[in-house]
């Protein structure tokens, strides 16, 4: 009896454990582990190399975007729901114009998680899917996985610094280009902190992620060198709960404007800030959510996933199965709410410039400096 | 972060907003095993309660109509489900740890389908009317206390007054001991013609439905969003913590209280010590109850007929 008490209770610790750190069984999915990429830490934006071709704004490698025959069976691995308004949603947004524009037949698996994402894959593939995008970086190991296993399926990944070394003949990559948009957001945090505490917050520590907080950060001491800064990454991108715990203790800590880099869990910290009774405003990613939180929210910047699948799609349809995307000209700043006209045109006015890339920022991507 | 930044009072009221869902679906679970059945399906309760109370918030909303009417409607979901397991383990005397397993599998599923047909998908920012903080006038002042127990919402003052006083009448009325005897020898208890079927029904359903009501909490009071991971995994702490607590109820409150004030903790120290990786952090909780289960294994003495199905007919 006591032994049963003891498995008992061991097991569902383990349980526990394994569902609130990401990897264990969940309703259709598993969230994923803390993972990281093989890319190189570079500080350079992108890598060319012969083997890949580099574009920024497109994919290059096709000598036209020739028309597209059709027809090609694409999956999608989403690491959570795609009614997440936010990185999941946009993944199933550009899914769906991957449907439409290259007439594709499509299919996605939600909340997927880092341990499970080679065996989904393997699936689709058994299905007869001929091309797995894999939207989360944390799940580029798992891509270039299946690149290396099966010569005949074409996987699309994610990593911060772009084309990697060595880089498989049937793996294309999307470069996460957050950094420079990530900068403008953490000005606009620098500007609205009042002198207060400028802070960054993210899910799980991955090269995009620490270099959109690198990035962040040295925008709130561009806006103003004086303020102060903080960062913290909660270990899920989807969990609410850490959110708004993690949030709730950045506020106590001092924070008085936020960079939210997360997913699932932005409303844990829209509720933190609504629970702390203060006026804190914050900027996110991905989606306008001002539907969320119209007193605190600012603004953010959104990408262009459907523009990137869809000619990824359309290159591989074409026979050009390996190269580079970067998003980094297919972000744009969604409309700012709660800022004063000046605040308006001082945050464009820096937006604009790290996109024509009038002000560099450095995509640091091995660990976090705080400036 | 120095010494009395650990009993600071936001500190110690996150502590009490996370202790509070481990509270009530532990108090759920508490009241199904002492009556005998072990509930494996507990996480899965607890997500259900969270997707039922999010998606019929979130669909109602729109008329104004107030979140308490999603705690209700995860109450009811939790009743149903509790009649299912009640006749699988009762009646049809399936094993209850298969018969969990299973709930928490189909449970699980079940809870993401709610949501998703109830949300859908949806290009607009899903927003979740939460219970508002109630202040208590007067005490909200009392410095440190004020913050922490008496800025609540009303459901943390609901759990408090109602489950309270009903883990007092588990172990100090005669309704209570009919419940614990059940759990200890039901065949005495039958002997003396009282139900036992009847008592292990209430005592599943009961349970039940505090699971799905602690796991509306989620949604509806903390984080404003349906999050299934952290629901489960609360779902299983929960259960861990009525064998932390040795089926009694003080070493279950604090067992609740310890592993609320870990969780704020964790995320506290996360932001003030840069130092060192976030993911050492994140294990604190469960390092924890590995070392107190540890410790606590050779007293913990559970409910003598737990686990077995009870047969009026069966020669002992």
């Amino acid at each position: 009896m006591r032994k049963l008490a003891m498995v008992a209770g061991l097991v569902s610790l383990s349980l526990a454990a394994a569902c609130s750190s990401g990897s264990g069984v969940k309703a259709s999915g598993t969230s994923g582990s803390t993972s990281s990429t093989t890319g190189p830490s570079s500080s350079s934006n992108g890598v060319a190399s012969p083997q890949v071709s580099v574009a920024s704004g497109s994919a290059s490698g096709a000598s036209s975007p020739a028309t597209a025959t059709g027809g090609t069976k694409v999956a999608m691995l989403l690491t959570g729901a795609i009614n997440d308004d936010d990185w999941n949603y946009v993944g199933y947004q550009a899914l769906q114009q991957v449907k439409s524009q290259d007439h594709a037949e499509t299919s996605y698996n939600e909340n997927v998680g880092v341990a499970d994402a080679t065996e989904k894959a393997n699936q689709f593939v058994s299905d007869g899917y001929k091309v797995v995008i894999f939207h989360g970086s944390e799940l580029l190991n798992s891509a270039e996985k299946l690149a290396m296993a099966d010569s005949d399926v074409t996987a699309i990944g994610q990593d911060a610094t772009g084309a990697l070394p060595n880089q498989a003949k049937n793996l294309w990559i999307v470069q996460l280009t957050f950094y420079p948009g990530e900068y403008a957001l953490g000005y606009a945090a620098g500007l609205l902190a009042n002198g207060g505490k400028a802070c960054f917050i993210s899910g799980l520590s991955v090269p995009s992620t620490i270099s959109a907080a690198n990035a962040a950060l040295r925008g709130m001491k561009a806006a103003n060198p004086s303020v102060q800064v903080a960062y913290t990454f909660t270990g899920d991108f989807d969990d609410a709960t850490k959110g708004r715990q993690a949030a709730a203790s950045m506020i106590n800590d001092g924070c008085t404007s936020f960079v939210v880099h997360l997913n699932g869990a932005v409303p844990g910290v829209v509720q933190a800030i609504k629970d702390s009774g203060k006026d804190i405003p914050w900027l996110g990613l991905y989606t306008d959510k001002h539907g969320m939180d119209a007193s605190h929210y600012v603004g953010g910047f959104e990408f262009n996933f459907s523009k990137a699948y869809t000619s990824i799609v359309s290159n591989i349809e074409n026979g050009t199965r390996t190269g580079s995307y970067n998003l980094g000209s297919d972000i744009s700043l969604t409309p700012l709410y709660n800022v004063t006209s000046a605040q308006n045109s001082a945050i464009t006015k820096v937006f604009a410039a790290v996109q024509s890339g009038a002000t560099k920022v450095p995509n640091l991507t091995s660990n976090v400096q705080v400036p | 972060m120095d010494a009395g930044q650990f009993f600071s009072a936001n500190l110690l009221r996150g502590a009490v907003l996370a202790a509070t869902p481990l509270f009530v679906a532990g108090t759920g679970e508490l009241i199904t095993e002492l009556g005998g059945t072990l509930n494996l399906g507990l996480a899965g309760l607890v997500v259900t309660g969270a997707s039922v109370g999010a998606t019929v918030t979130y669909v109602l909303g729109n008329a104004g109509i107030d979140p308490l009417w999603g705690i209700l409607a995860a109450a009811a979901a939790g009743c149903l489900l509790g009649l299912l397991i009640s006749y699988a383990t009762v009646t049809l005397k399936i094993h209850q740890v298969t018969i969990g397993l299973t709930i928490f599998i189909l449970t699980s599923g079940l809870a993401d389908l709610i949501y998703r047909i109830g949300i859908g998908v949806t290009s607009t920012s899903i927003h979740i009317e939460t219970l508002p903080n109630l202040r208590v006038p007067g005490l909200a002042t009392i410095p440190i206390l004020g913050r922490v127990l008496f800025t609540q919402t009303l459901y943390g003052y609901l759990a408090v007054a109602l489950l309270m006083p009903l883990l007092w009448l588990l172990f100090r009325t005669n309704g209570g001991l009919r419940l614990r005897a059940v759990g200890e020898n039901p065949r005495a208890v039958d002997s003396l013609g009282m139900n036992v079927f009847r008592i292990r029904y209430v005592s599943i359903v009961a349970g039940c439905m505090l699971a799905c009501v602690g796991g509306a909490y989620f949604p509806l009071a903390f984080t404003g969003s349906y999050d299934p991971t952290s629901a489960i995994g609360q779902g299983w702490i929960a259960l861990m913590l009525v064998i932390f607590g040795r089926w009694r109820p003080i070493p279950f409150l604090l067992g609740v209280g310890l592993f609320g004030y870990i969780g704020a903790l964790q995320s506290q120290l996360m932001v003030t010590v840069q130092s060192v990786p976030p993911d050492l952090f994140l294990m604190l909780p469960y390092v924890l109850a590995m070392v107190v289960l540890v410790a606590t294994y050779g007293r913990a003495v559970q409910p003598a007929s737990l686990v077995k199905p009870y047969e009026r007919e069966a020669r002992y």
